[in-house]
């Protein structure tokens, strides 16, 4: 996993949700229903300023390039939403699974906000995604907390969380992928991480 | 399994009973059915690419399909091909599960319950599979006897002296017109 510089940040994010579900659209006017599927995940599309070639947009593309095929890892802007001090939360209990994740640890009263972003690291690899619901820690730093997506993957006790400074982290998709090197001496680059889980 | 309302959430649900191990496998993510956690990937059979739709016909045709694996490495996709696995059970469910909870709802209903077949590893660019064909768990019951033949040859093994069949070679016998037929 190639982990991308933190510096600078992107001048644009797209995040999307990967959905694997769908409508189920009659050809008629008759009802429809919505179906839902197991896998749900994020992609981010990135689209980055201009990179001076002689410093950072040399790493830049390096790391890409490498990224490529071992997969990559950028910050997940937070734009101005102050996580504050949560503390050291950790997965609370092993086999668990759906949308509610018991955590413990955390700093007592923290207070999750709904649409607040947000890893688990599950065996090495950083699963995004968001708080579906205002939630407040215990006195003693324990929660249950309500995530947007199911759980993709089954946790163990005490498997980290990541509340202060998100990353997304997956395979860099697209066609191909390409940098621009102009004459003004710049790189331009845009890529998409998808989460592979 | 009810499949009704205005929001469905079905799963697709395999099980693979191997000599050695058991393979529980789901379309996404992982989800619980009781003890039993089914994910998307194993760590030898990699994840489902594609099933073909599986063929059931009147007549001799016994049921069979087709499943297309992506193996995590190579030697997991030959570990596959081990002839042990031939003829292991494998069955496929379609159920419902909640959101909330990460569980299977209800009984999950059995829509196939076949056995490996063959196996075939399959490379082109970007891209590795392997196929398992399946058959019917119940091709074992079929009673076919190949060796058996409307001829003379093995009409003599069952009756020997039995001359009934010995005309019947499948050769047409031609008799000049006008000839005397000598029979």
């Amino acid at each position: 996993m190639i982990i991308l510089p933190t510096w600078p940040g992107a001048t644009k994010a797209v995040p999307s949700v990967l959905d694997f579900g769908g409508i189920l659209q009659p050809t008629s006017g008759a009802a429809t229903q919505r179906f839902n599927r197991l896998g749900n995940r994020y992609g981010v599309a990135f689209e980055m300023p201009r990179l001076e070639n002689a410093d950072e947009g040399r790493i830049w593309v390096n790391r890409l390039v490498r990224g490529l095929s071992a997969g990559a890892r950028m910050e997940y802007p937070l734009l101005d939403f102050d996580p504050g001090t949560p503390g050291a939360f950790v997965v609370n209990g092993a086999g668990q699974a759906g949308t509610m994740l018991n955590v413990r640890g955390g700093a007592p009263f923290y207070q999750f906000k709904e649409g607040q972003p947000f890893n688990i690291l599950i065996d090495g690899t950083y699963f995004l995604d968001f708080i579906a619901a205002d939630t407040n820690a215990n006195g003693s730093g324990a929660a249950t907390i309500t995530l947007s997506q199911m759980l993709r993957e089954q946790p163990a006790d005490g498997d980290p969380l990541l509340i202060t400074q998100p990353v997304v982290e997956g395979w860099v998709v697209g066609d191909r992928l390409s940098w621009e090197l102009a004459l003004n001496r710049s790189v331009g680059l845009a890529f998409e991480i998808h989460e592979a889980r | 399994m009810a499949f009704e309302g205005r929001v469905i959430c079905p799963v697709a649900l395999m099980e693979i009973t191997l000599p050695s191990r058991i393979v529980r496998l789901c379309d996404g993510g992982f989800i619980l059915w009781g003890s039993d956690k089914f994910e998307s990937v194993d760590e030898h059979f990699g994840a489902v690419h594609s099933a073909e739709a599986f063929e059931e016909k009147t007549g001799d045709e016994a049921p069979g399909g087709k499943v297309t694996f992506l193996p995590p490495s190579a030697t997991a996709a030959t570990l596959l091909s081990n002839p042990a696995f031939q003829g292991a059970r494998m069955r496929f469910w379609l159920g419902e599960y909640d959101r909330a909870s990460g569980q299977v709802v209800g009984t999950p209903s059995l829509t196939a319950d076949l056995a490996i077949d063959t196996v075939t590893l399959k490379r082109s660019k970007g891209m590795r599979s392997v196929d398992i064909e399946f058959e019917s768990a119940a091709k074992l019951l079929f009673l076919v006897m190949r060796g058996n033949a409307l001829n003379d040859r093995f009409h003599q093994q069952c009756y020997p002296g039995e001359l009934g069949m010995s005309n019947a070679t499948g050769m047409p016998r031609s008799s000049a017109w006008g000839a005397d037929n000598a029979g």
